[in-house]
């Protein structure tokens, strides 16, 4: 039972990153039908500029996680501006783009901060809560606090601003959303450079958990997607139960079969939707392909 | 064949390049080779098929370790390994392919990704992959005393075989079956609708997959007689697609071009490998954004170009249509009947007891306002919808929800509404995907009889011109069609689905779009195919049409039959006057009930 | 007062033909119809006014408004109003933020959301549910509201009869022959004859991407070339 326990609060923490990595993904698609493979090497570039800026201002780490916001949402709105392109084009194309442009972001960072990584200290000095014997690193709280806030806060922004909205209607029907006076174009930007934020949230958060290194992005931004995938495409609460789905999946994995994990995770990953191909919650909008 | 004579040279120098090269650069050499027969599967699989396959580096992967384990770890012989390595490869092929039959384009793309991760991750732990460290003492090939441990020699081997997998994966191109593929990858729907068995193709394209990622392995494992985990991971995969993406996705010669520089310029960037995957990214955004084909699409981009620039005005021109002979209809009877045809989507009933009956050699034609259900009743006969109640009926054969590609074998032809034309067909090839009335069974003929396939293919080109002449599409046989006139697209549409030598032919709005000439011109081709036994049921907005070509005129409304007769009586019948100049009672238009239905 | 002046409009996708040399001015106030069978090019001409076609054209004016110029999504706030076919609201919305959006580029403190909620009592409502789960009548309403929201002084409908019962139809006739009588001018796009004839003072016939005949709506109504377009006779 504690073992049990003990897992979970570590699949629900990684679950919770996973999640906003996943709402990163489901912002950009459902909006303009864009498979963003890139997304991963963005959450490798927030990690980065996250614990880079912690590590040398000393600064609090929350500055340093709105930095890496400011800077991966930067980089959002450069590739948008690339990728426009191929916006609602052929599906397989816009994701060789993507891929691309994730490699050339990874190359950036292995230029810029070498190969081999670096790892950050935990910003939370406090030691573990002990609960009834299970240990839960207050860390662990944070992350799942800070990701449970900017869920909160994009919902709110999605279903309370104009903007918001405006937002949304682009992801149903972009002719329509045109006819009453919205800018197609300046929406996607800013859906872009969301995702890219949320990107960068989920890759500071996670920085300080893992060993921060320029191939992150890659396993990071699969399971991401996979998450986005197994929650329904698009969908943003999808985007929420599949994150979390996928870090319980993915904990419990490596509880079970150790060094295994990755092989049954994503063979348990393959069945699934194998029988549910649009996810839990059913892709969000209409499959434009 | 006199378009391959280059292929002469090539390969005289690709014999005696070793005699130029140092022992490193032949290592060079054969590694590229490995690259290449790699790339020319994935090309097959992605770019010709159309399958998001990123789970070809673990294909390889399988190779080269079934090798390595089976040599080192059961005992047995390099060759006797390497056979049982492909076909290892090839099962692995079909697992890995198998979440193509329910998902395509990206979600495919992640679910094969994940797939080659978890192969990573069992080879970099399992104690009989040698773990981390991998497995060296791989044994040196034998062969009849020949020493293939040197670089030199083992580069005739690789030759050799790399030339059987170029021509095998040629003959697959330019043969029917590769025509299948990519007309499949185009639009599956219409693929379906003229033969072509989806699910079995999709698994036939992962197999060629894994037999290549196979091949190369065994030849890898062969080379280097050492394999490690990291040799098959993500970053080799990116490398692979890069290839292939930049030689040109849908060209085998530009797979095998974009493999052989990709590995040179990898060799050349080795002391600033930073830089190169910098490069390799940059050019392959490029090359998605501005030449979408690679390498192998520039000269044709280029040759639109300079037409442009030319502003050659040489407008396409169809020719006149050569009647059929007359024929009388191979049997009486009724070639369709509708028993009661409902069809519900989740809150719409867009047929509702819809019955009809079409007598071998009619023609019907299908009326009824917008949303009536027409395109529905369609979708239903040809295979595209099972009715969720009632039943259809071909020449007394009853198949109800029979695939499409089975009907279509069977003899039913359609055409679509908004023309779905194969657009990265020619047109001749267009129509030879019609011609093609082989059951995918056939496939076994490729590796095992290939000189079949090829009288097979000579037989079906020589039709193709016939039918060509006979549309009168000479001038524009090789053309792209989406470069071609509206009118000259709905001919080809026709003349593909004559190319099945239907018994039904189906046509949904044939003259939409069609100017008064072109209308005229139409009426004659259905009255001469129906001349020639053919029964023909068309769907059109253009009364005048109607009015003049059918026999019998049913009329929809709301998905239920609201009058049937000779055109002239069904044109003053109150309700059909009612529902085409309003106060109809009209359910959701189809266009709504199909998106809803998705 | 603002006329919208169409000259030479000509539609093409890709090598299609959609409609062809169309010219027609809607005044200040009046309501103009175009009726034609499907595919007659109907759908096109009106979503080339809007910019959300490929077109080609010597004028699209709208008072003194270059719309030729103008970006699709700039119309609305010269007062045009868009019913699109198909309605195409925006489902996953609720009834009250489709109608706020239908206002997006004004303040969204003073709108005539009010006005709208009058005009169809249902919408009100239905304020808080989903667009997409209201019924074809409804949904229809809520786009006429939505166009309303922007205080259009002219408003372009697409076949808003498709798919609608006949007294749906009827009411929503009603409603634009209000409108009208209350200073909109309205281009109305339809296939439904009858109800163009009722809501619309003048009438153009498009066949074939071309404007075949106009004329006074009351007198086409028995006009045996118009019966000719419908019914092939």
């Amino acid at each position: 039972m504690q073992v049990f326990l003990q897992t979970l609060i570590g699949g629900v923490t990684f679950g919770a990153v996973y999640a906003l990595v996943a709402m990163g993904f489901s912002i950009v698609y459902r909006t303009m039908g864009l498979v963003n493979f890139a997304h991963g090497s963005v959450v490798m570039i927030g990690a980065y500029a996250a614990s880079t800026f912690y590590l040398a201002t000393q600064l609090p780490f929350a500055v340093a996680i709105i930095v890496a916001i400011t800077v991966t949402g930067l980089i959002g709105l450069i590739i948008e501006r690339f990728l426009r392109p191929l916006e609602n084009k052929d599906f397989t194309l816009m994701l060789i783009g993507t891929i691309g442009f994730g490699a050339v972001l990874e190359a950036g960072a292995v230029l810029i901060w070498g190969a081999t990584g670096h790892a950050v200290p935990s910003p939370v000095a406090t030691g573990p809560i002990d609960l009834a014997g299970i240990r839960i690193p207050t860390y662990n709280l944070v992350v799942i606090a800070v990701a449970a806030a900017a869920t909160g806060l994009l919902a709110l922004f999605l279903q309370r601003t104009k903007r918001g909205a405006a937002m949304q209607a682009v992801a149903m029907d972009h002719q329509a959303a045109t006819a009453v006076g919205i800018h197609v174009g300046r929406s996607n930007a800013m859906a872009f450079a969301i995702g890219a934020g949320l990107a960068a949230l989920a890759g500071s958060l996670i920085g300080p958990m893992l060993y921060v290194n320029p191939t992150m992005g890659g396993t990071l931004g699969i399971k991401g997607f996979a998450a986005a995938m197994l929650g329904g495409f698009g969908s943003m609460p999808g985007a929420i139960v599949g994150g979390l789905a996928f870090g319980l999946l993915d904990a419990f994995a490596a509880g079970n079969f150790q060094e295994y994990s990755e092989l049954v995770t994503f063979l348990v990953f393959a069945v699934i939707v194998m029988i549910r191909p649009t996810g839990i919650f059913g892709e969000a909008t209409v499959n434009r392909a | 064949m006199k378009r391959l004579a280059w292929l002469v040279p090539v390969a005289v120098a690709a014999w005696l390049l070793p005699y130029g090269l140092d022992g490193y650069a032949i290592h060079v050499a054969d590694v590229a080779v490995i690259f290449a027969i790699l790339a020319v599967g994935l090309g097959l699989t992605m770019g010709v098929a159309g399958q998001i396959n990123l789970a070809q580096v673990a294909f390889f992967g399988v190779g080269a370790y079934a090798v390595a384990i089976l040599t080192t770890q059961a005992g047995f012989g390099f060759w006797a390994a390497a056979a049982l390595a492909l076909l290892i490869a090839m099962v692995f092929g079909i697992l890995v392919g198998i979440p193509a039959l329910r998902m395509q384009s990206h979600y495919l793309g992640i679910v094969t990704l994940g797939l080659a991760l978890a192969f990573t991750n069992w080879v970099t732990n399992a104690d009989i992959a040698g773990r981390a460290e991998g497995i060296s003492d791989i044994p040196v090939p034998p062969l009849f005393g020949v020493d293939l441990s040197s670089g030199y020699l083992f580069y005739y081997v690789e030759l050799v075989v790399f030339a059987l997998a170029l021509a095998f994966a040629l003959l697959v191109t330019r043969s029917p079956l590769g025509r299948r593929l990519r007309a499949m990858r185009d639009d599956d729907l219409a693929a379906g609708a003229l033969g072509a068995q989806i699910p079995l193709l999709r698994m036939t394209a992962f197999v060629l997959s894994g037999l290549y990622g196979g091949v190369a392995g065994v030849l890898y494992a062969g080379l280097i007689r050492f394999v490690a985990p990291e040799s098959f991971n993500i970053a080799n995969m990116f490398l692979l697609l890069a290839m292939v993406i930049i030689g040109g996705r849908s060209s085998i010669l530009g797979c095998v071009v974009g493999a052989v520089a990709l590995t040179l310029l990898r060799e050349a960037l080795l002391d600033a490998s930073g830089y190169a995957q910098l490069g390799y990214g940059l050019v392959v955004v490029l090359v998605v954004v501005f030449a979408p084909r690679g390498l192998a699409g520039l000269p044709g981009q280029l040759r639109l170009l300079l037409r442009r620039r030319r502003g050659d005005g040489s407008r396409a021109q169809l020719g006149a249509f050569l009647p059929y002979e007359p024929a009388p209809s191979d049997a009486g009877g009724n070639a369709l009947e509708v028993r009661a045809v409902t069809k519900r989507f989740t809150g719409l009933t867009a047929l509702d007891g819809v019955s009809l009956t079409v007598p071998a050699g009619q023609i019907r034609g299908i009326v009824g306002p917008n949303g009536s259900g027409k395109t529905t009743l369609f979708n239903v006969i040809s295979g595209f919808y099972t009715p969720t109640q009632g039943s259809v009926l071909l020449r007394g054969q009853d198949l109800t929800g029979a695939a499409p590609y089975r009907l279509s074998l069977c003899g039913v032809a359609r055409t679509f509404q908004n023309l779905r034309l194969f657009e990265d067909l020619s047109v001749r090839e267009n129509i030879l995907v019609g011609l093609d009335r082989t059951p995918t069974s056939w496939i076994w003929r490729y590796p095992s009889l290939p000189w079949k396939v090829l009288g097979y293919e000579r037989t079906l080109r020589a039709r193709a011109g016939e039918l060509i002449e006979r549309f009168g599409l000479a001038d524009v046989a090789d053309a792209d069609p989406r470069s071609l006139p509206y009118g000259i697209q709905r001919r080809i549409e026709l003349a593909r689905a004559m190319a099945m030598s239907p018994s039904l032919l189906l046509l949904d709005e044939p003259a939409a779009g069609l100017n008064g000439e072109e209308v005229r011109q139409l009426g004659e081709i259905v009255r001469s195919i129906r001349d020639s036994g053919v029964t023909v049921v068309i769907i059109e907005h253009n009364m005048g049409l109607v009015m003049s070509l059918c026999e019998q005129v049913t009329v929809l409304s709301s998905g239920r039959v609201i009058a049937d007769g000779r055109p002239a009586e069904v044109a003053v019948h109150p309700d059909v006057v009612a529902a085409y100049l309003g106060d109809s009672m009209s359910t959701p238009s189809e266009a709504a009930v199909e998106e809803a239905s998705r | 007062m603002t006329t919208l002046t169409v000259e030479g409009l000509s539609v093409h996708y890709g090598g299609v033909r959609a409609a062809h040399d169309v010219s027609f001015t809607v005044e200040p106030g009046q309501s103009l119809g175009i009726i034609g069978a499907n595919g007659a090019g109907k759908t096109s001409t009106l979503k080339a006014v809007m910019g959300l076609a490929p077109r080609r054209a010597t004028t699209i004016r709208f008072g003194e408004h270059d719309l030729l110029r103008a970006p699709a999504h700039t119309l609305v706030r010269h007062g045009i109003g868009y019913v699109p076919e198909g309605r195409h609201v925006f489902p996953g919305l609720s009834v009250e933020k489709n109608l706020l959006l239908g206002a997006y580029t004004s303040s969204w403190k003073h709108t005539p959301i009010e006005e709208v909620y009058e005009l169809f009592p249902v919408l009100r409502e239905m304020r808080h549910r989903l667009a997409g789960a209201l019924s074809g009548g409804q949904q229809q309403m809520l786009a006429v509201g939505r166009a309303l929201m922007c205080r259009p002084q002219v408003m372009l409908l697409d076949e808003p009869s498709m798919g609608l019962s006949p007294i749906l139809v009827a009411e929503i006739a009603g409603v634009l022959k209000r409108l009208n009588a209350d200073g909109l001018a309205i281009l109305l796009v339809e296939q439904n004859a009858k109800l163009t004839f009722d809501v619309t003072t003048t009438c153009l016939v498009m066949e074939n991407g071309q404007i075949a005949a106009t004329g006074v709506s009351a007198d086409l109504r028995n006009d045996p070339e118009v019966r000719r377009i419908y019914l092939g006779l």
